[in-house]
């Protein structure tokens, strides 16, 4: 199943993905308790983090439909057929995305929300006729991590304890399929797709951290649902399995100013059985006296763009990047605007 | 990190990431990286969303010669096939066969005519005659409405839709000039024109008991009602009847 969160974690900050993704040895503090509880004892103070971030994506394909309907592109004589034409090619992508949490040096907490669907009409589908498919996307719960520090500050270890309801529906229905159609029409048919199941599961997290006086250098190792996260409830996702993740990473620094270069290599086991270019994770981040941050990398092998504004209390941040929904480059690619605010100390 | 070193790292990266190739995409991505390659299916289907009619033909027919037990790509094959020959799968797919109108008036309103193809009309019929070979390629026995295979069930609704076409189209070939409708023309159609005719219409009714396949059955059964000595006298005054 190509739409589903795979290798990628739960949670991901939008500024962490337009980034390249690369967040197993730096994250920001929201998506910090879901990229790698390790993470959490590093930064000044004690208190680390409080507040709330909610983000929207769109995929860019729908907002240049939408865009194409206002100026009027689709009119004329053919203007029906074109607009069948386009809504037939134009897959419908959007998600929403919210996460409350607290994080000092010792632990954290979160209570999270990714909603995420994606409606693609193809006039050709999997036989010939016209089908559209339903995917989606849906986690929410409750994490909570504690982390410590050995050796002098240069190694921390964390562990993340986490509550879902998770679900990733998917359904291929052809137009002409009108049992099907009917059936998704009516209260269980429609709450069998989207109903989400629930279950325990634990993550781990390593970073290892060589502090100099203009640079750093960090190796992460983290641990997704170990022992495998059983789900259980009506819904077809079972269980998350257990992933092994690699993720280093070289920062030069001033006092103010820093690059921040990254790769995570992701499911290093193949335990999803993604292709390569899902599992690697490379992007740098530069960041200007601590309130600018501009961020690009590779996400699922496309090119990634991401801005940071940091205004104490307030934080914004914008990507664009690409979300390969298909098992190869190129298959099913979904474009995607992402907008977040984040509002916390 | 002095400011040369900042800005001689900042435009490296950004160079980096200006491309809009999948870095493993091993059409295109970077070099000598491991990569993803796509599987001739995968092109195929890729061709066909693209509307690149030609090479999904290509490909989905190297992979049938390949494999010619894999029924479930000839029904793709079939498809590609109809909408080189100008048929609009989602114009037909939501016309009313079962309306106030005749067969002919409705799949006249969706298929593509003589007046609009000019010379390529010729070719239109050729490939509108493939897409139904591909079909009919599939064992009588596996294509079925009611099978849990989708691609036998999509098979059936397909062949009742393109052999309708088909059937319309030709006859079409002798009631449309370049300039428009021009029914003088149904004098030149031969025995052998209005056999091929109804033998498509047949193979429509046969198919399926579908909306499409009824109005196909209905249109036989009204030819025959016709008057005239042979199967082209009786199409020709049922195409102009029912128009």
């Amino acid at each position: 199943m190509a739409f589903a969160k795979g290798s990628a974690p739960i949670y991901e900050d939008p500024f962490d993905i337009g980034s390249g993704g690369a967040s197993l040895t730096r994250a920001s503090q929201a998506g910090m308790i879901f990229s790698n509880p390790a993470l959490i004892p590093y930064g000044p103070g004690f208190h680390r983090w409080f507040g709330n971030e909610s983000s929207i994506l769109v995929g860019k394909d729908s907002v240049d439909f939408v865009r194409s309907l206002q100026s009027g592109s689709g009119g004329g004589e053919s203007g029906t057929a074109t607009f069948v034409d386009k809504v037939m090619t134009t897959p419908l992508h959007a998600g929403f995305l919210n996460n409350f949490s607290y994080i000092n040096r010792l632990f954290g907490f979160s209570t999270f929300s990714r909603n995420v669907f994606d409606i693609a009409a193809k006039k050709f589908g999997d036989t010939g006729l016209p089908a559209v498919r339903l995917r989606a996307e849906s986690y929410q719960g409750v994490a909570v991590s504690a982390a410590s520090m050995a050796l002098t500050n240069a190694l921390s270890f964390g562990v993340t304890a986490k509550y879902l309801y998770a679900g990733e529906p998917d359904l291929a229905i052809e137009l002409t399929d009108t049992e099907s159609l009917q059936a998704l029409q009516t209260p269980s048919g429609l709450r069998s797709l989207i109903s989400p199941n629930s279950g325990y599961g634990y993550d781990a997290g390593l970073l290892l951290f060589k502090q100099g006086r203009s640079s750093d250098f960090r190796l992460a190792l983290k641990v997704d649902d170990v022992g495998g996260t059983k789900l259980a409830g009506d819904g077809s996702l079972k269980s998350l399995k257990q992933t092994l993740s690699y993720g280093v990473a070289y920062t030069l620094h001033t006092g103010t100013d820093a690059i921040h270069c990254s790769l995570d290599y992701r499911d290093v086991q193949g335990a999803y059985g993604e292709e390569i270019f899902k599992r690697v994770r490379l992007g740098t981040k530069l960041v200007f006296r601590q309130h600018v941050g501009l961020g690009i990398g590779y996400y699922d092998g496309w090119p990634s763009y991401a801005l940071e504004l940091d205004a104490w209390l307030i934080r914004l941040t914008g990507a664009i990047y690409t979300r390969e929904l298909g098992s190869k480059p190129g298959l099913d690619p979904r474009t995607i605007y992402s907008l977040g605010f984040t509002m916390g100390l | 990190m002095n400011m040369k070193q900042l800005v001689q790292i900042v435009t490296l990266l950004i160079l980096m990431a200006c491309g809009t190739k999948n870095a493993f995409d091993c059409d295109g991505g970077v070099a000598k990286s491991q990569c993803s390659q796509r599987t001739k299916y995968e092109n195929a289907r890729i061709a066909l969303d693209d509307g690149d009619l030609d090479t999904a033909i290509t490909l989905l027919d190297e992979l049938i010669t390949d494999e010619p037990s894999n029924y479930e790509r000839y029904p793709l094959l079939a498809a590609a096939y109809a909408a080189r020959a100008g048929l609009d799968i989602l114009n037909i797919v939501t016309s009313n066969f079962g309306g106030s109108s005749s067969m002919l008036q409705t799949l006249s309103s969706v298929i593509p005519t003589p007046a609009a193809l000019g010379s390529a009309y010729d070719q239109s019929l050729v490939d509108m005659n493939a897409a139904n070979e591909v079909l009919e390629a599939i064992p009588a026995e596996l294509r079925s409405s009611t099978s849990s295979d989708k691609y036998a069930a999509s098979a059936v609704l397909q062949m009742t839709l393109y052999q309708s076409a088909y059937a319309v189209m030709y006859l079409n070939k002798f009631t449309y000039s370049a300039s428009g409708y021009d029914p003088s023309r149904l004098s030149s159609m031969t025995a052998d024109d209005a056999t091929a005719i109804l033998s498509a219409l047949a193979a429509a009714g046969a198919a399926s008991g579908g909306a499409a396949g009824s109005a196909a059955q209905e249109a036989i059964a009204a030819i025959q009602a016709q008057p005239g000595a042979t199967d082209a006298e009786k199409l020709a005054a049922w195409s102009q009847s029912a128009r």
